[in-house]
């Protein structure tokens, strides 16, 4: 039976999500996405520049399949994620949104509060609402009762690639949720991303560790095998862990038996 | 003076316009080379205002409007 992920009305195979910042061209971006096997890739939104310096991300973008997720990244409150988000349906014509909330440009951490206020209000407006949270399982049960998605706790950092410092939250957010737990933010190396698929994270979101890896299209694919590798064995049922030696051979006495 | 009376100033994304006479969201995207642009949106005064009413909607003195487009981000 095939394994798929399901968020909202939308089945994914692929369990690694893209973000699309920091590529230096659309080109690598196009083909980074494509070597990863992803179906789901983040956008951000910005004001046009009236001086006409505007790229266009989406001419890479145009496959069908997949699925855009535009985010909220430089909104301050509950406010401006509502209208961002109203503009991001507008514009892209889809109602899924990564609803990101933070005010601190240097930790980027997300404003529990707004989002909170954001997240309820998006869901009434009819949104398919992926919050960006740090790993607080209270918090994330909040989410889950206003309706959201899923939920994208944070490993570390922002952009940090420290890997999953939050381990331990991150275990009971996935013990704990209804909806899916996407790993955001932070996971550097693809032995991360399979430690977060071993935990029981439905997915994670790859953004850094992949556009700024000296060959993204190769980190890309390395990214897609480590998803893989990670969920088939927590799905095959982790063994133990001992703070002692257990014999994996006979210790059949050969000598002094002689 | 009667086309001193006539002129409105809006502010798009932070910079100030001055346009004559009534003035549609279509007519300002047209002058912005932006009539025919896939992936924007607009936003007058913090409310949206949808593509379908673009031809439609004037603006007024001292309006704030945003226009957005996708770019890249995680």
């Amino acid at each position: 039976m095939e394994d798929k992920l399901v968020i909202a009305d939308k089945s994914f195979s692929s369990r690694l999500f893209l973000g699309t910042g920091k590529f230096s061209s659309g080109e690598l971006m196009e083909r980074a996405i494509l070597a990863s096997g992803c179906e789901m890739v983040t956008v951000a939104l910005k004001r046009i520049d009236m001086r006409g310096q505007n790229d266009n991300i989406m001419q890479y973008l145009n496959n069908k399949s997949l699925q855009i997720l535009p985010n909220t990244s430089g909104v301050r409150t509950a406010k401006e994620a509502i209208l961002v988000a109203q503009m991001a349906r507008e514009a892209l014509q889809t109602n899924w949104i990564k609803l990101e909330i933070h005010p601190d440009p240097k930790y980027l951490m997300p404003d529990h509060i707004e989002t909170l206020k954001a997240a309820e209000e998006l869901v009434k407006l009819g949104f398919v609402v992926l919050p960006y949270v740090h790993a607080d399982p209270v918090f994330c049960k909040q989410l889950e009762d206003v309706g959201v998605a899923a939920v994208m706790p944070l490993g570390s950092f922002i952009g940090s690639n420290r890997g999953l410092k939050t381990e331990d939250f991150i275990k009971v957010i996935i013990e704990q949720s209804n909806v899916p737990v996407i790993v955001d933010a932070g996971i550097g190396t693809p032995s991360h991303a399979a430690a977060a698929m071993e935990l029981g994270a439905d997915a994670v979101l790859i953004n850094t560790a992949i556009a700024v890896a000296t060959d993204p299209v190769s980190m890309a694919e390395s990214f897609k095998l480590s998803v893989i590798a990670g969920r088939k064995a927590y799905k095959a049922g982790m063994s133990y862990s001992l703070e002692h030696s257990m014999a994996t051979s006979p210790l059949t006495p050969f000598i002094n038996d002689l | 003076m009667n086309n001193i009376s006539n002129e409105i100033t809006v502010n798009i994304n932070g910079e100030l316009f001055k346009f004559q006479g009534n003035v549609t969201i279509l007519d300002i995207l047209d002058k912005l080379n932006l009539a025919n642009s896939k992936g924007i949106a607009v936003a007058v005064n913090m409310q949206i205002v949808s593509s379908k009413d673009w031809k439609e909607y004037i603006v007024s003195n001292n309006d704030k409007i945003i226009i957005i487009q996708a770019t890249q981000g995680g």
